[in-house]
């Protein structure tokens, strides 16, 4: 572990000598396969054929983008033509995508090689990637987890000495609970500021591709290339993010959502505030609202769409099929779902398809989203005061995986209690590493208003001092 | 027959309602690029990520769909709605690709209008877009078949669903609406050429349960599926069974309906917006010019007619409640021609043609010029009524020479100074006829009108020429 | 105030509705598992009013449309790519039987 230069120094070399490109591959490719081999688990797919493919197509490429040669791996999520594209679930075995996701399209068009889809929770269902066949291991502690649903973006983005970035997808804090448990830098941000077309869908309302990287430029750059106006999905903004400087005058942290934070975090999240107060003015707020109803607010959203959403993996046209002949249809799709989607998955499709059946749906639905108007309102009145708001990202350590055994599945989702409003609210929100407690990373995350992530990318300079 | 009348019988009440789904005109998909020009098309063949719900796929609406939504919302004088939006509709079946489809549930395109069906005002209880399934086909029918084959070439295909309500009383009027329904659709040029309308029919008698008809194909089978249900329910509550809510299907084959297999668990089809879609926002002035952009619609039609070219309101509702042939008959004018003349050939002979042979107007080949020619032999008296009918039979059905041509070619038209000839050589022949006839048997002038005929080969008009015999013998 | 009693038949019933067979053990485990979770997360929203107009997405968005212009898509093998060969039939898909 360890380079200091950020992807922008690499770029620039790499286009005068394009040796700097094939070396970092092939030194990154060793890394992956001893990981591999490791059993970190950190890769779903990866094709080395495709990826020397890559190498060679780009040697014959005079047109030299912003990611010239900088490998990057995918959350499985995340759909690229012809790679094996499942999100974690073993319901989508087989499936080859015929089209690239459009980040993956504008990464593309800006040099970048797609080296490998990392694992994750099956369909984001998870805060420590324990709900998939391959579990990663924290790069600081094999024995604990590197966090969710995006880990393995972030515990590779760790791992790896080479020049590299990530990107990840996040529904309640997938992309900044790893971020912190792996002591990487990320930015989730704005909702429809990145294009959602090819994202294999946790949430639609809540989902965000993001980026995952060793730094905020690296981060930022990213996020520069992926970020931007797509025909393709209705909910993108028409966007780009441009790395500029954002003005931070205020902030503020997050007084009560602390309070169920475990003692190490809080001090080592304090501490580096304090360091912080150097630069700016740090003042106390709470979001009482947030803090008592985000969590269920979200978790009725999410499981909603997401029922619906997986209701069309049934055994027909890609992904995993059975045999269909002297099967009524009821009998076949039942037998797909219910041997191929993993117990998490299974309980939120129920709770999804709960919360909206007739009867129901007004006292939970509905109620949900009107109180997300309420919580958004919340944040907004903040942000006429303040600039960010800060946050420990999440409440804990990356925990054991034999502590992660114990929990119940609502222990479990309240583990995101600090991710999760902001990622309701769709703000942006950046994860910082703070420090270590005993050698583990503890994170902080820091959120900003709609379309403000140029505070997060001076935040992170900040942060990065010293 | 009318049972209002039969004083033995007391009276039934019946309440039919009609959801009826119809292709929007548009040259691609709902939701998705994919053409709707799939006439010739291989199996799968036009489709994409979107409509196979590949994962990662994510819709995106077609305007076009929208204004038309709007257009047929306004001919049903229903309130446009300022601001909807789309939502899934969860359930599973093997020809809906996402297992859900997109539809609106909470707020339509439009809602609360009418149409007037002669007196009666029938309402428009709402209208609004989804998307078509694919097309499954039951290799060994739908009984027996061991699976499915699917085609999703049609899937993601526009459909407006316009919802009535229970307002019609029989079966007869229920068609009678959905005839004023298409030629309402085609005036305003929405409706996707060779697809046919579905209808999901709802029909309860005597205030007892609904029973649902689902996906019944045109028109005649809406009315026939109708009939056979209120007989059957007609007869189950005659011999004291009660009518169960149910849900039935209708075979065209053998004109029955039958029940749906009942299902183990009641469909929920638990409504959420659909989160990768936003919503629409109209303002007034877009639906004004919307509305400012509508073509004139039949009701308008009919009376313009009626002032404009003299016609009956009869032949005007018969020439309007065609779009293609009131088009016809306004080129037709346009040429100046004589209205009355041009009304009943359209009326009566095009139309017994088409009807006889089953075709659309739009399916044959007619030239203006080819009419204005005949309709001139017509009012100059140079043709028969049975020569106009045989010509234009032969112009639609046969080779397609037109009217004149073939009038001319067989000798069909009469010329005035042969028919001078025909009946002096007649009445010189038949000497002994004249004088019966000048005795008092008048019976005789159609004897010799007969053989006049003959000779002009029934090329002159029968008027003319009794009228002209009568004229020569008084000579 | 919702009032929902969630037990081993609703749980059955949400899930026939949803596709999936729960197996008795499958059952038994999720049913507390799954009350829990509503009543004590998802009921908590009862605490408060929210008369609000609901957010469908964190930002509003609106009057995303398409022009109607047709646009070629897969071809027929790029469609059933991903379908297993013995569910392709003459271009067709092999599906369950619906009746
Ligand atoms: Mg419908
Ligand atoms: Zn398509």
């Amino acid at each position: 572990m360890g380079r200091k230069e950020s992807l922008k120094f690499f770029v620039e070399n790499s286009k005068k000598d394009f040796s700097l490109v094939e070396e970092n591959l092939h030194k990154i490719i060793l890394e992956l396969n001893a990981s591999q081999n490791k059993k970190l688990n950190y890769i779903e797919e990866y094709d080395e054929k495709n990826v020397l493919q890559q190498l060679n197509d780009l040697k014959k490429n005079s047109s030299k983008g912003k990611l010239f040669g900088v490998p990057l791996t995918i959350k499985d999520s995340i759909c690229v033509k012809d790679l094996e594209t499942k999100a974690g679930s073993k319901i989508l075995k087989g499936y080859k995508p015929l089209f690239d996701a459009t980040v993956i399209k504008k990464a593309r068009e800006e040099g970048a090689i797609i080296l490998a889809k990392t694992t994750q929770d099956e369909f984001g269902f998870g805060t420590f990637s324990t709900n998939t066949e391959k579990i990663p291991k924290n790069p600081f502690d094999n024995e604990r987890s590197c966090g969710g649903s995006s880990g393995s973006s972030a515990a590779f983005t760790a791992y790896t000495s080479r020049y590299h970035a990530s990107i990840g997808e996040s529904t309640g804090g997938s992309i900044a609970c790893p971020s912190s448990f792996c002591g990487v830098t990320s930015i989730t941000p704005t909702y429809g500021l990145v294009s959602r077309y090819g994202l294999i869908d946790y949430a639609n309302s809540l989902d965000k591709i993001g980026s995952i990287g060793r730094n905020i430029e690296d981060v930022a750059l990213l996020l520069n290339v992926i970020s931007g106006e797509d025909n393709f999905d209705s909910t993108n903004i028409g966007k780009k993010f441009e790395i500029e400087e954002g003005s931070i005058q205020k902030i503020a942290i997050v007084k009560n959502f602390f309070e169920n934070c475990s003692d190490e975090v809080k001090k080592i999240v304090l501490e580096k505030i304090d360091k912080l107060k150097e630069f700016v003015k740090i003042e106390e707020v709470e979001l009482p609202l947030n803090s008592e109803y985000a969590l269920s607010a979200y978790y009725i959203i999410a499981t909603s769409e997401a029922s619906t959403n997986l209701a069309k993996l049934s055994g027909l046209r890609y992904g995993v099929q059975g045999d269909v002949v002297g099967k009524h249809f009821d009998d076949y799709f039942s037998e797909i779902r219910s041997n191929y989607f993993s117990e998490e998955t299974k309980r939120r499709i129920i709770l999804g398809t709960f919360t909206r059946m007739s009867g129901f749906r007004d006292a939970y639905y509905l109620k949900a989203l009107r109180v997300r108007t309420k919580l958004i309102n919340e944040f907004n009145q903040q942000f006429k005061k303040y600039d960010l708001l800060l946050t420990p990202t999440m409440p804990m350590v990356p925990p054991k995986f034999s502590e992660i055994e114990k929990m119940t599945p609502l222990e479990n989702f309240a583990m995101d209690l600090c991710t999760i409003p902001a990622n309701l609210a769709g703000l942006p929100h950046s994860s910082c590493n703070a420090g270590f407690s005993k050698g583990l990373p503890v994170g902080l995350m820091a959120i900003a208003p709609h379309l403000q992530e140029q505070k997060l990318y001076s935040f992170g300079k900040v942060m990065e001092l010293e | 027959m009318n049972e209002t009348n039969n004083p033995n019988k007391k009276m039934t009440s019946v309440m039919i309602g009609l959801e009826i789904h119809v292709y929007l005109n548009t040259k691609s998909k709902l939701f998705c690029s994919c053409s709707t020009d799939i006439i010739n098309a291989e199996p799968n063949s036009v489709t994409c990520p979107v409509c196979l719900a590949h994962p990662g796929s994510k819709p995106v609406l077609n305007a076009k769909a929208v204004e038309h939504a709007i257009k047929v919302g306004l001919a049903l004088n229903c309130k446009i709605n300022n601001n909807f939006f789309f939502s899934r509709k969860t359930y599973f079946y093997p020809d809906m690709s996402a297992n859900y489809q997109i539809t609106q549930y909470e707020v339509p395109v439009a809602e609360n209008g009418f149409i007037k069906l002669g007196e009666k005002k029938v309402r428009i209880r709402r209208a609004h877009l989804e998307l078509d399934p694919a097309a499954l086909i039951h290799p060994q029918g739908l009984g027996k078949s061991n699976y499915s084959l699917i085609d999703y070439n049609r899937s993601g295909f526009p459909l407006l669903e316009i919802v009535t309500e229970p307002d019609f009383s029989s079966p007869l009027e229920a068609r009678g609406f959905l005839n004023q329904l298409e030629t309402i659709l085609s005036y305003l040029n929405v409706l996707m050429p060779n697809m046919t309308m579905k209808a999901d029919c709802n029909i309860s008698i005597n205030g007892g349960n609904r029973v649902e008809i689902k996906n019944v194909s045109g028109f005649q089978a809406a009315e026939k599926a109708l009939a056979f249900e209120l007989a059957r329910q007609k007869q189950q509550e005659k011999v004291g069974n009660k009518i169960e809510q149910c849900t039935r299907l209708f075979n065209a084959d053998t004109g029955q309906t039958v029940e749906a297999r009942k299902k183990e668990t009641e469909e929920d089809y638990g409504y959420i917006f659909d989160p990768d879609l936003v919503k629409v926002f109209l303002n007034n002035k877009q639906i004004e010019k919307i509305r400012n952009e509508m073509p004139e619609l039949p009701q308008q039609k009919i009376q313009r007619f009626v002032s404009e070219y003299n016609l009956n309101e009869y032949e005007s509702n018969v020439l309007c409640n065609n779009f293609d042939l009131s088009k016809l008959f306004e080129e037709l004018m346009q040429k100046k021609v004589d209205a009355k003349i041009t009304s009943n050939l359209l009326t009566r002979e095009l139309l017994s043609i088409l009807n006889h042979d089953s075709l659309k107007l739009n399916q044959v080949k007619i030239k203006i010029n080819d009419l204005q020619e005949l309709i001139l032999l017509i009012k100059n008296g140079k043709v028969s009524d049975k020569n106009v009918k045989q010509s234009l039979i032969n112009y639609i059905s046969g080779d397609n020479t037109p009217p004149k041509e073939y009038l001319e070619k067989n000798g069909l038209l009469i010329k005035e100074i042969d028919l001078e000839s025909i009946i002096n050589n007649v009445l010189e022949k038949n000497n002994n006829a004249v004088l019966d006839y000048k005795k008092g048997n008048n019976k005789v002038i159609n004897f010799l009108a007969g053989l006049v005929m003959r000779e002009t080969k029934g090329s002159a008009r029968i008027e003319e020429v009794l009228e002209k015999l009568k004229q020569k013998i008084s000579e | 105030m919702v009032d929902v009693v969630v037990n081993e038949v609703l749980v059955q019933k949400v899930a026939q509705n949803a596709r999936l067979k729960l197996t008795e053990e499958e059952l038994k485990k999720f049913t507390p598992q799954i009350r829990e979770i509503i009543l004590k997360a998802f009921n908590k929203l009862d605490e408060i009013i929210a008369e609000e107009e609901p957010s469908f997405q964190p930002i509003e968005q609106k009057n995303k449309l398409r022009e109607d212009i047709p646009k070629k898509g897969f071809s027929q093998e790029e469609a059933l790519e991903n379908v297993k060969i013995d569910l392709r039939d003459l271009g067709y898909i092999k599906g369950p039987k619906v009746v």
